[in-house]
Order: C-alpha cells, then structure tokens, then sequence
C-alpha cells in the first residue's frame, strides 16, 4: 500500500523503520476504506435518486423540460410573460448531452441525473489522473479524487438533474489538460523564434493541448456561466506563462464564445440574452456569503489548508502553477455564493481544485530530498529531507485523509447495515429522515422513501384528473400526469424582481381559473403571482414527500 | 510587438498593485455612478475594498522577489 502511495522510485520509503512502514500502511488503508466507504454511500443515494420519477431537489423537472424542448428543435429561452409562462436561465450545453438518453428512453429525470452523477466520476478521476501526474503517486491521486467524491457538497449536488457537476467535470478537464501547456516545453520552443501566428497555428501537440483546453473551458461556459472564474484563471495563467498567446487564445476563444452567443440571441429573438444574463443578476447578501465560506473552510479544512499552504509556496518560493491560480480564482468566485437563490455548489469548483492542490503538497513535502538543500543553512528544506520528518509525515498524512473524511462525514442512519455503522461512528440522524450530515440539517442527501413515491404518485394523478393545464412549481408531476410544463417558478420571481417579468396575462389566466390544479412547494413565485392564486384557488388537500409539504389547490367555484 | 516571455514576479505584483488600485477606484465610484441604498460606503463595498487592499498588498510583497519566474 505504502509502495502504491508514495511510489519506490527515489527510495523514500526505505528512510522509514520496518515498524513505521506498516503503521503507515495500516493507516493507508484505514483512509481508504473510509474514502471508499463515502463512495459507496454516493452510489447508494445516486441509485436512489435514479428509481425516483419526480423532482428531488425543485428545478430538475424544468431542467428535463429544456432537454425535451431542445430534442424537438425548440430553444427554452422564450418570453415568459405569455403562456406558457416559461423560460430557461442556463446555456443549453448540459441539456444537449443529456438529449440523446431523453430520445431514447423518453422524458426521465434519470437521464439528467445519470448525465450529471457521470460528470462527478470523470471530475474526480481527472483529479486523480492530475495528482498521479504531478507527484507519480498512484494511491495519493486515488485518495485525492475520492476526496472530491467525499465532500458533502459534491455528495449533495452529484446526482442530480442540474447542470452544475457537468460544468465541475468541464472545468476540472480543461485545467488538467491547459496545465500541460508550457511554453517552456521542448514541443512550444520554436514560438520564440517563428512567426508567431504561424506557430500558434502549427499543428503541434503543445498547441492542440491548448486547442482542447479552451474548448473544454468554452464547453464548461456554455453548460453553466459561473464558469466564468475557471476560464479567466486558465488565461491569467496562460498570461503568466506567455502573455502573447493568452492574449491570442483568449482573442480566439471571445470570437467563438461571443459568435455562439449572438447566433443563440438571434436565433431567440433577444430572449437568450434576457434569460440567461438579465435573470441571473440578482440581489447579494454578504452575511450569506460569509456563511458559505465560513461553513466550506470548516468542513474542508484539511483540503484547505493544503491549498492555501501550496498557493503562498508558489506565490512566493516557486512558479505559479495552474492549480494554484484556478483555486485562487474558483475560492474567490465563491464569493457569488451571497447572490439570491445560490448556494454551496458555488464551492465544488474549489474543492475540486483544493482537493489537486492539497495532492501536490503531499508529494512535494514527501519527495524533497536531502541533495535539494544545497547549503547547510536552508533550515526548512533540512528538517523537510530528514528522516524523522519522513516518518511523521508518512503516519500524519493518512491520519490527515481520515480527519478529512470524518469532516465531510455523511451516512444515512437507518437499517441494518447503515443503523450499526453510525452507532459505530457515533453519529445520529439529524435530518428528521434517517440520515447523518456533518453540515447540520440539509434537505438534499436523505433517500426519497417509499412514502415519497406514493406521495409523488398521488400528486401526479391528481394533475391527471384535474380538467386543463396544471400551474406546477415543480415539472416532474407533469411528465408523470402527461400534462404540459407551465411556468418556471424561480426564473419567474428572479426576472420579477429585477423588473423583467409583467405577470399580467398570468394572472388573468388564474383570475379565469383556467388552471384545473395549482401545486405549491416553496412558493417561489412572485408576490403579485401568489396573491392572485390565494384569491381565485382554495386549499384542496397537503401532501408530504421529501420532507416538504406540497400545497394543492382547486379553483373556487 | 507584445513579448512572449513569462512574466516576474515584480511583474506580476506591479499588476495585481494596478489591478488592485482600479478595483479600488471602481468600487468608490460606484456611488458617484449610480444611487446605493447606503449612505456613505455600504457593507459589501467596504468589503470589496478589503479585497482590494489585500490584493494591492500582495502584489507590494511581490516586487522584491524580482526577476523570478511568476
């Protein structure tokens, strides 16, 4: 185990005593059983939320709305002040990928849901794939990327039917590949000679790298905008390294992104550009924001302090390298965690990348060797190259995952298997639905329970029956009902409040009655909207599923 | 024509100091450009500002490490 972790090329492991090697290799796999065990539990709630046929997480629904509206040649960004009433806020990327298992198979939220716990698996093998590149060692990319897969943010978001871990995985891959271009490499030397356009547009292995990588960054932007950070970081790197071709690839990646984007608008006649960044400006709260770093460094601490450990290493002792920069870019985009409606997945792009960082400084710390210190008085590198602090830090760094993974520690609580493991971790339910999270109560990660089906089923045969179209806040009843997707309840109050949606002709239509059932969960709907349904609709009958309570209504007669 | 040569360390502190100062300035503007809710500086700006002095501060520890490789 030992020898996968740390590799026997330099002969590291031959400083330790025999007593001290398999301390560490017990330890080793202590980590990672523990890591795999976390894995397991994210398979277990990723399977849970495959069989389950209706919204787990408000949104997916409409999410799957927008694939089928693409598979039939439809953009979903539209004027939503007529009916029905709905647009998409998010680039069409994800749900173009996720289109061929919705031809298929037909209108699943499995589909989106499979798309994206995918997404989570390849990020996490990149980050593996990167840590095993840069250090040689096997396991420690292993346990890095498991790291990743074992944070509660990453478990919550993974399997659903959003496009945010598709984005992760589209970033993660364009670092992992941007980070190979160097102009220092032999493959880039002659651009120091050459014309300059000429060798940018050679056909060379260094500049199809730099190709690919900013098409996974243009691919990552157009799946989600908040990728935004992870594409400026790629280009304040490539600035570094070589101001002219950043310059360059940037220019190029601007014409791309920017020609796809007025083609969109035009194709929607105004409406992409009114979706996807008018609706997406929304009011800031820095005490939420603040909440979101605070409770990110607390449950990642150990990642954390790696990271920023790694980053001022490079900033001040070494070169910069392209990890370093995309974490300090992804944990500073973290700050739009403060925006209305968003959340900890602004943070899995910084773990992602705190999770290749805090690789690295294993492996630096684990392969500085004694000839390194060239003089006597570079005190730190000694102490680092001697023997006892091999051996400390072969015993502390598996002890370091372990600390880790207890705490991002998430694990249901009920049933055999389950009920005695967290007697055995001493952790007790603390959502209300049989299961344990170290970030406190959260509604996503316990698994819908039988109950939650019928529940899901009831409402959908109550929009079957129900005479016309259904006002839902949440699509996944209609695709079960067979009934038409109306509204979009979040976009809609974001857009009101920002004076980008007249809900008039909404209203008129539920002054009319014209909506045989309104379902409500959240109520995410603006104000005007709500009030209008509270005057011409009446309390029909309250259903539990997942924690929530859904609030049905009939027209008054 | 622009070179192709990787940037310092001096370099770089000279422009996160530049980038820091015209975040700086922006955040400042931003009352004389369009109304706050807050009178005088509100409490994102004040952040934003903190942001701003450690980036200036950065880049100021920056420049005596000089021709090094950023």
């Amino acid at each position: 185990m030992m020898r996968l972790a740390w590799g026997n090329r330099n002969g590291e492991e031959s400083l330790l005593p025999g007593w001290a090697k398999w301390s560490s290799r017990i330890l080793f796999v202590l980590a990672a059983l523990a890591l795999i065990g976390q894995f397991l539990v994210y398979v277990h709630y990723a399977v849970s939320l495959f069989r389950f046929p209706f919204d787990y997480d408000q949104g997916e629904g409409f999410e799957l709305y927008d694939v089928v509206l693409h598979t039939q040649g439809v953009w979903p960004y539209q004027d939503s002040q007529v009916f029905p009433f709905y647009t998409s806020i998010y680039p069409p990327l994800y749900h173009l990928l996720t289109a061929p298992l919705v031809l298929a198979f037909g209108p699943a939220l499995w589909t989106g849901r499979a798309v994206s716990f995918a997404g989570s698996l390849v990020a996490a093998a990149a980050i593996a794939w990167a840590v095993r590149r840069e250090t040689g060692l096997s396991l420690l990319g292993a346990l890095c990327g498991l790291s990743f897969l074992a944070s509660n943010y990453t478990f919550a978001i993974g399997p659903l039917f959003r496009q945010h871990m598709t984005m992760v995985m589209f970033e993660t891959l364009a670092i992992v590949t941007l980070a190979q271009v160097d102009l220092n490499r032999k493959d880039a030397k002659s651009a120091k000679t050459d014309s300059f356009i000429l060798v940018a547009l050679a056909s060379s292995r260094f500049n199809k790298m730099l190709v690919l990588g900013c098409g996974l960054l243009l691919a990552a932007g157009y799946t989600k905008q908040l990728a935004f950070a992870t594409v400026l970081a790629a280009l304040a790197w490539l600035f570094l390294r070589g101001p002219r071709r950043a310059l360059l690839a940037g220019l190029l990646m601007s014409l791309v992104a920017g020609g796809i984007f007025l083609w969109i608008n035009w194709r929607t006649g105004g409406w992409w550009y009114v979706s996807i960044i008018q609706a997406n400006i929304n009011a800031f709260d820095i005490s939420q924001m603040l909440a979101f770093y605070r409770e990110w460094l607390e449950l990642h601490a150990v990642l954390a302090l790696a990271a920023f450990g790694y980053l001022i290493y490079e900033t001040y002792w070494g070169r910069l390298s392209l990890y370093s920069v995309w974490f300090a870019f992804a944990f500073a985009n973290g700050a739009l965690s403060g925006k209305f409606g968003a959340g900890e997945s602004y943070f899995v792009t910084a773990t992602a990348a705190a999770c290749v960082l805090a690789g690295l400084t294993a492996g630096k710390l684990w392969r500085v060797k004694p000839q390194s210190c060239e003089e006597r008085k570079e005190v730190l590198k000694s102490i680092l190259a001697s023997s006892r602090f091999k051996l400390i830090f072969a015993l502390a760094l598996p002890i370091l995952f372990l600390i880790q993974t207890r705490l991002t520690l998430h694990v249901y609580t009920e049933g055999p298997v389950y009920g005695s493991l967290a007697r055995l971790l001493g952790v007790t339910d603390n959502s209300g639905r049989g299961y344990y999270d170290s970030q406190g109560y959260t509604q996503l990660g316990p698994r819908p329970t039988r109950a939650d089906h019928e529940a899901g089923y009831r409402i959908a045969s109550l929009a079957r029956n129900a005479p016309g179209p259904v006002f839902s806040e949440e699509a996944g009843f209609m695709f079960a009902a067979g009934k038409p997707v109306v509204t979009n309840a979040f976009p809609q109050l974001m857009m009101f409040q920002a004076g980008l949606f007249d809900p008039t002709h909404l209203i008129e239509m539920i002054a009319r009655r014209e909506f045989g059932l309104v379902i409500l969960r959240a109520q995410f709907y603006p104000p005007p909207v709500l009030q209008a349904i509270g005057t011409h609709y009446r309390p029909l009958t309250e259903v539990e599923m997942n924690g929530f309570t859904y609030r049905l209504l009939e027209p008054r007669p | 024509m622009l070179s192709d040569a990787p940037l310092t360390k001096r370099q770089l502190g000279l422009l996160l100091v530049a980038g820091g100062l015209i975040a700086a300035l922006t955040v400042l503007l931003v009352d004389v450009l369009r109304a706050s809710a807050f009178a005088g500086l509100g409490p994102a700006q004040l952040l934003a500002l903190g942001v701003c002095a450690l980036i200036i501060l950065l880049g100021l520890s920056l420049l005596p490490l000089g021709d090094r490789l950023a």
